[in-house]
């Protein structure tokens, strides 16, 4: 998704969902800075790197195909933008690389995208941001995985728009091309993806470049072969998945503003969207590359405040001006022990599915294992967090 | 506002098959025409490596009143006549690829195409066991073994290939027939 859902969008679910004004900003400026924190910000601002929620195209240009470099790729991306769904998925005749690269296939309603929502119960603002931008995100990509593979990530060449014709749709072929710096075209069906790159661990085969941006357009709706899908098409519905993905932070905030009510998968809250749902329904199926404005205009009419545009610049002059032993405490400070825990706790899951992409996955409270200093930090946290319940 | 239903994907059997086919028309397809580039490879090796030698024996034993042209138009008449024989046998393959890659792509192509394959498959057979024969003794010892062999795994390649092609067209021509005669129907 773009900044368009992820920061307007959120705002609005989170003012529905009960929360304040300057609570909802919080909140949505944390889900959009996940998009934002590469090694690149963090280096320059001499946060923890570890940290990081995203890589830079550049970034990922120069990384490697080596095992570590792609291994720093998946805890990245299936953490914070591609959710595995289920990590024990079984599937006939394949071999044990292929099986773990399926398994790391994103969806909606899975036991770790609840696990994810808890994991910020509790704690600040900005861990519930984080939690938010996962949950929209395991909509929006769901059926591509958070890791450089071919032979799961691709697409096959039938792919077709649904254009909206009357009752119905008309079914119009997608012409992709690899020229980053041409705009997408939806009136022309002219979109851009990634270049095919026969080598299985090319980062051009990351996530959805197949599909190009696509997945992140909420008017869009298309059929496609999915390399993993034996020759089976899916059709994605984008204004129905990014209905479902905002009723359901809606329902998540809810949850996390709330003592005792845990996150279930598959609920909505369509009740207290309803009021809004036809104008939900006209941002959504707006054909238009990015929506910022339309969800702005609503997001003040909710809250009758002006949501001031997103920028990452106050997040790092924060930091920087702050002491260090003051630093945990910034917004930028509380985003990364967000973003160190859960990352943690998507690569120990992964790693105990029996996989290595994502890496080697250390409980640092029963091995006493000093590894990486920084997730010391979460060892403290949880202690404090043990101490005070 | 009300929701716009999507059409449900069509995830039949026969329409999966019908997929997996298309894709082995394009993929058999293009691995045709490496083998047509092999054959041109093998044939230039041989104009580099054994055309000036054989070239050198034949001005040897010709005699003065025989020899009537100079060794350099020998070379280009040999080039010519080596030219003639690339095309001639890659030609049929060349037209048999580009057909199954039009036709997994969704152009309707002739019969032509499947006779001239099944052709290349009973030409492709017989080299096989030309080459079989050739790799028993006593005949054994006169070869070049290592070429043999991958002359020899080549040619089956290029006949499997050949039966694959062969069988997802029949599969899409098929689910063609089949979704023709359901429309007919419905009309």
């Amino acid at each position: 998704m773009q900044v368009d859902f992820h920061y307007y969008a959120t705002y609005c679910a989170a003012f529905i969902a009960g929360w304040s004004h300057e609570e909802s900003l919080s909140i949505a400026d944390s889900a959009q800075f996940v998009d934002c924190c590469s090694r690149t910000l963090l280096d320059k601002v001499g946060a923890p790197t570890a940290a990081a929620t995203t890589q830079l195209q550049l970034e990922l240009m120069e990384s490697g195909a080596d095992p570590l470099s792609l291994q720093n790729i998946t805890r990245i991306w299936a953490s914070f933008h591609f959710l595995p769904a289920n990590l024990f998925a079984e599937r006939k005749k394949c071999s044990k690389q292929y099986l773990n690269k399926y398994r790391l296939i994103c969806n909606v309603n899975s036991t770790l995208l609840a696990d994810t929502v808890e994991l910020a119960r509790g704690r600040s603002l900005e861990a519930v941001g984080v939690a938010m931008h996962i949950l929209a995100d395991t909509w929006a990509h769901r059926y591509f995985a958070g890791t450089p593979s071919l032979v799961i990530n691709n697409t096959g060449l039938d792919f077709y728009e649904l254009v909206p014709d009357g009752e119905g749709f008309r079914e119009r072929p997608v012409h992709f091309n690899n020229n980053p710096a041409s705009p997408d075209d939806p009136e022309k069906g002219l979109y851009t993806n990634s270049l095919y790159q026969w080598d299985e661990n090319s980062v051009m085969n990351l996530g959805h470049g197949r599909a190009g941006h696509l997945p992140d357009y909420s008017y869009a709706r298309y059929r496609y072969l999915p390399a993993w899908g034996e020759y089976r098409e899916i059709v994605k519905d984008n204004p129905s998945d990014y209905m479902y993905a905002f009723r359901q932070m809606v329902y998540a905030l809810k949850c996390l503003r709330k003592k005792g009510i845990f996150f279930e998968t598959d609920v909505y809250d369509t009740e207290a969207v309803r009021p809004y749902e036809d104008r939900i329904r006209e941002i959504l199926e707006k054909r238009q590359l990015i929506a910022s404005q339309d969800w702005k205009a609503f997001g003040e009419s909710l809250s009758g405040q002006p949501i001031p545009d997103f920028t990452t610049e106050t997040w790092t002059r924060e930091y920087s001006e702050a002491s260090k032993e003051n630093r945990d405490d910034t917004r930028l400070g509380r985003f990364i022990l967000a973003a160190l825990a859960q990352k943690s706790m998507v690569t120990n899951r992964i790693f105990k599915s029996g996989s290595l992409l994502a890496g080697i996955s250390v409980n640092i409270e029963e091995k006493g294992f000093k590894g990486v200093q920084v997730y010391r930090k979460l060892l403290k946290l949880k202690q404090e967090e043990d101490v005070h319940d | 506002m009300t929701a716009i239903q999507v059409p449900a994907p069509d995830n039949s059997e026969g329409m999966t098959r019908f997929r997996k086919s298309r894709d082995t028309l394009i993929n058999v397809g293009r691995g045709n025409l490496l083998l047509c580039a092999w054959s041109a490879v093998k044939y230039l090796g041989r104009v580099i490596m054994v055309a000036p030698r054989e070239l050198e024996n034949i001005l040897e034993s010709a005699t003065s009143q025989e020899v009537v042209v100079t060794k350099g138009q020998l070379i280009l008449l040999m080039i010519i006549m080596l030219a003639i024989v690339v095309i001639v046998t890659s030609l049929p393959r060349a037209i048999v690829s580009l057909s199954a890659i039009a036709e997994g792509r969704g152009k309707r192509r002739g019969i032509l195409y499947l006779i001239l394959s099944a052709g290349l498959i009973f030409y492709g057979i017989m080299e096989i066991l030309t080459l079989i024969i050739q790799l028993l003794p006593p005949q054994k010892e006169d070869l070049v073994l290592d070429v043999t062999i991958a002359t020899l795994i080549i040619d089956v390649t290029s006949v499997v290939l050949l039966v694959e092609m062969l069988r997802a067209v029949f599969q899409v021509r098929k689910y063609h027939r089949s979704e023709n005669s359901r429309e007919a129907q419905k009309g």
